[in-house]
């Protein structure tokens, strides 16, 4: 749903979500980088109902993610770090 | 129909009108705005009887009284009202994190044991019993107590179900008015407030903290003081904790309350940070799964305390069919109010066992 | 046993939010000598308005931001960023780094959280591929990021035309606008035209606006209703009502948009009064001509107290930093009258443009109306039907029906459901909003978890006994 402008040389960096890899470029959120790789939902409500980020200002706590090991993490506003390791705990 | 005015429409209040209306009376309750402190909204939902009356036995009976009848009240709630008061009774525990707690825990129980009229089921247990029920203690839990009489409720809910309880037996909720005070027209018991008077031939102040000040208008002592009690809430979290603890509960929905303090005379609501500190520093020591769990809010509301901890029910003898009820326990006695000190009222008289929680005791106290 | 915080080096004056408010207050502030700390829960200064500016990629800003951005850096404040603050303890400010818990001790706290999108709430908008206009505004300044796919932009309000044109020149181009400016309000806003002679450049950056959003001939739907997101499991698109006629378009990406409201939860935690606003419908935090907030040794600067966008954000937060430097003693009643004088009278006069562009642009997406499917809570996930049937059941305030429903009771902690739980009150009871109590919000200030709590303080040890 989302590109970059940047050039994809540029994105040298590398997340890790749901065991999968992800390039991921310097700068951007880690909510810009799941939207941007399609990875939504980003999460569900306690009864199940797909969720992904929303406001990306850090007002409306639908984008957060578990990410290295920190469960609750607003995605929006966390810039992509290399080697960061991401779970949605999507449930089947 | 004889006509009653119940002044107060919180949990008290409305048990105690739902248990006239059923016997045929006419109820009006003067309730006050949304907006006004309420120890129905700031309470931990507790149905609790152990340590309760430990110095007292007709109190710890009374308590019991009301936790037997609880089944069947949020039952008969659930099926006039559609909503669920959230009961439960699994039995509840108190979780002792040091030597000195389990000491003291110890000394209480045995003063409890062996009480007449009281079920000998008040126990000491050691961390196994503990962990085989509530799998999620930390290490540093090494004993408490247990009861199998002990559960909780959502005390929101529960208002929720007695207000509409309320309506579907036909009583009135003004919110209107302010009552000032109770006295007699002639022979005729009045309710005088800000812009009317209501004649009635019952009144029940069940006002909270403004208990003290409206009785005392009917000649009525029934000495109270505010204490503040600071709680903690996280977000909804995976069924975890099957029993409650004087200290930590997980609602039905999910959420788990932790904390329980006691700030003696404090009039304003609200929380401090030292006390939620020390709530969550506890709540991680009995139950570690909870430090990594999100803290949504916190609220810290003023509740009512009798100047010796027990129920106050007062008759009065000035105004003659005016009563007044004051209590800590609201949730825990909400069944006993309605089964039986509603429907006694209705009948101009305070039931037989509560002789001793009569407000006279704090005539004695008075002229001794 | 729980780690405690890390506590800072005390300062002078704490500043949070590093937006134009808060940068303007940290540069008048250390001009006065004064040590200032910004706390900024953000990855890079700059707000909202100015999100990016640090490293400006493809984005126009207004002129006066890389200057104020430029001087925010040099004047010598320490700034903090990804600082969540959740407690004000006496005069220490608690607030998280990545788990971290720290205790800031401050003689003044100056609150620049700025604003958010109001909430909307219509059928669907809760679906993967539903974004706020303003997010994908900061996905473009922060994260050089474009909607890639078909999109629609809908709703009302400035920032749903800027960004527009923005989005435009950095080659995403919306399918359409869905434009729900009801009819005539054009023409009933006009009786505060005269007051754009307050702020001519106000008046010329939105004439502009337009012009190049027609020039770019995106399609605009007008007087759109009935707005409602397509699909299942993600957004497929939008439906609407516009000029009597039923419409759908097919999108991956629906961004909606209804103006924006005071950030101001971090206040109401910390005690601020609030009232409401008639005219823009939503809350102000009350403060003084000074910016002080009902609560001692709290300013409130920006759009946090009071919607008026980025440049009179930068007149309050030099109005504030004025007010804490002479109240420090850093700054002679004097200088201190001088300084503010020019101060109030530009806000003055700029505030009286603000009333026109509220007019033209108040709220078209009210929870009030909205069908009874649409969630109103999205963390509880309590639809509109149920708000009102709890009222139809007897609740009469924001508590109760918050008891009888759970709405605001999630990790949101009611900043998308409040406005629009107080405008359902207000229409099934037919009141006004006033008649309803502002759903109370005590620490923490945004969600935390256990552990930070247990670390924010020693503690008092167990005050508690039996229940």
């Amino acid at each position: 749903m989302l590109r970059s402008l940047l050039d994809p040389a540029d994105a040298r960096l590398t997340i890790t979500v749901d065991g999968r890899s992800f390039d991921a470029h310097p700068g951007e959120t880690v909510a810009a980088c799941l939207m941007r790789h399609d990875l939504v939902p980003s999460r569900q409500t306690p009864t199940g109902q797909p969720r992904a980020p929303y406001c990306l200002m850090g007002a409306c706590f639908e984008c957060t993610v578990e990410l290295d090991g920190r469960t609750n993490v607003q995605a929006c506003l966390t810039p992509v770090r290399d080697g960061m390791v991401i779970c949605r705990n999507l449930r089947a | 129909m004889k006509r009653a005015i119940v002044i107060g429409g919180g949990i008290v209040g409305l048990s105690l009108a739902v248990g006239m209306a059923r016997t045929g009376l006419s109820v009006v309750i003067l309730d006050g705005s949304d907006q006004e402190p309420r120890a129905s909204y700031g309470n931990a939902g507790l149905v609790w009887v152990q340590g309760k009356g430990a110095n007292h036995p007709p109190y710890a009976q009374w308590s019991r009284r009301s936790a037997s009848l609880w089944p069947a009240f949020a039952a008969d709630l659930l099926a006039a009202t559609g909503i669920d008061p959230e009961y439960d009774r699994r039995g509840g525990f108190s979780l002792c994190l040091s030597d000195d707690e389990l000491a003291s825990r110890a000394k209480m129980v045995g003063r409890l044991s062996g009480q007449p009229g009281i079920p000998d089921d008040v126990v000491m247990v050691d961390p196994a019993f503990i962990r085989e029920r509530l799998p999620k203690v930390g290490p540093d839990v090494i004993g408490g107590s247990w009861c199998p009489a002990d559960g909780h409720a959502n005390p929101l809910l529960l208002t929720q179900a007695l207000a509409a309880q309320a309506r579907g037996l036909g009583i009135e909720i003004l919110r209107d008015d302010k009552a000032l005070s109770i006295g007699m027209v002639g022979s005729q018991l009045t309710v005088f407030c800000v812009e009317n008077r209501y004649p009635a031939e019952r009144v029940v102040i069940a006002a909270g903290l403004a208990t003290q000040p409206l009785a005392a208008t009917a000649g009525m002592l029934v000495p109270l003081r505010p204490v503040r009690g600071q709680i903690v809430v996280t977000e909804r979290l995976p069924p975890s904790i099957a029993h409650a603890t004087p200290t930590t509960r997980q609602a039905r929905a999910g959420s788990v309350m932790f904390g329980n303090s006691h700030e003696d005379d404090v009039v304003t609501p609200g929380t401090t940070l030292p006390i939620l500190a020390s709530h969550a520093q506890r709540a991680i020591r009995e139950f570690p799964f909870l430090a990594s769990a999100r803290v949504l809010r916190s609220w810290g509301a003023i509740r009512v305390m009798p100047a010796d901890g027990m129920p106050i029910y007062a008759r009065s003898e000035s105004c003659p069919g005016a009563f007044a009820v004051a209590c800590h326990s609201g949730i825990t006695l909400a069944a006993a109010h309605a089964e039986i000190v509603g429907p006694a009222i209705a009948a101009d008289a305070l039931p037989a066992e509560l002789a001793t929680l009569s407000s006279r005791r704090f005539d004695a106290a008075l002229a001794s | 046993m729980p780690e405690f915080a890390r506590v800072d080096p005390a300062t002078d004056v704490a500043i949070i939010g590093a937006g134009p408010a808060g940068m303007a207050a940290a540069i008048e502030a250390r001009r006065h000598g004064l040590g200032v700390t910004v706390l900024d829960d953000q990855p890079a200064i700059g707000g909202q308005i100015l999100r990016g500016i640090s490293h400006p990629r493809r984005v126009h800003y207004e002129d006066w931001g890389l200057p104020l951005a430029t001087a925010f850096q040099q004047c010598g404040a320490e700034h903090v960023r990804g600082a969540s603050v959740w407690a004000r303890d006496g005069e220490t400010l608690v607030y998280g780094v990545e788990g971290q818990t720290c205790r800031l001790r401050a003689r003044a706290v100056i609150l620049a959280t700025g604003s958010m999108e109001r909430p909307v709430v219509l059928p669907g908008h809760t679906l993967p591929g539903v974004v706020t206009v303003g997010a994908l505004q900061a996905l473009l300044k922060g994260s050089a990021t474009v909607p890639s796919g078909r999109f629609v932009l809908a709703g009302n309000g400035p920032l749903l035309l800027l960004t527009a044109l923005q989005l435009l020149e950095a080659g995403a181009a919306p399918l359409a606008i869905v434009d729900t400016m009801p009819r005539r309000r054009f023409r009933s806003s006009l009786r505060h035209a005269p007051g754009l002679v307050g702020d001519p450049a106000l008046a010329m950056s939105g004439i502009k606006l337009l012009a190049r959003i027609r020039a770019a001939r995106v399609p605009v739907f007008r007087h759109a209703t009935d707005l409602r997101v397509l699909g299942a499991d993600r957004a497929a698109g939008l439906a609407f009502r516009s000029n009597g006629r039923e419409h759908q378009i097919e999108a991956n990406l629906v961004a909606l948009h209804d103006g924006v409201v005071p950030n101001d939860q971090l206040a109401v935690s910390f005690g601020c009064a609030s009232h409401w606003n008639a005219e823009t419908q939503c809350y102000a935090m009350t403060t003084t001509d000074e910016v002080r907030a009902s609560v001692p040794g709290i300013w409130l600067a920006g759009d946090a107290a009071a919607i008026s966008g980025g440049y009179l954000a930068t007149l309050t937060g030099k109005l504030a930093a004025c007010d804490v430097a002479h109240e420090l003693g850093a700054m002679t009643a004097k200088a201190h009258g001088e300084a503010v004088a020019p101060l109030l009278a530009e806000r003055h006069r700029r505030l009286r443009a603000r009333r026109f562009v509220d007019a033209l642009y108040a709220p078209t997406l009210s929870a009030a109306k909205a069908d009874g499917t649409a969630l109103l809570c999205r963390c509880e996930e309590v639809p509109v039907s149920r708000i009102r049937a709890a009222i139809a059941q007897g609740a009469t305030g924001t508590r109760q029906v918050k008891a009888a429903t759970r709405c605001g009771m999630g990790p949101c902690q009611g900043r998308q459901c409040t406005l629009s739980l107080v405008s359902v009150l207000a229409e099934e009871l037919g009141a006004a909003v006033t008649d309803f109590s502002r759903p109370s919000l005590r620490t923490p200030g945004r969600p935390i978890t256990v552990a930070e709590l247990a670390a924010s303080h020693t503690g008092q040890g167990h005050t508690g006994s039996d229940a």
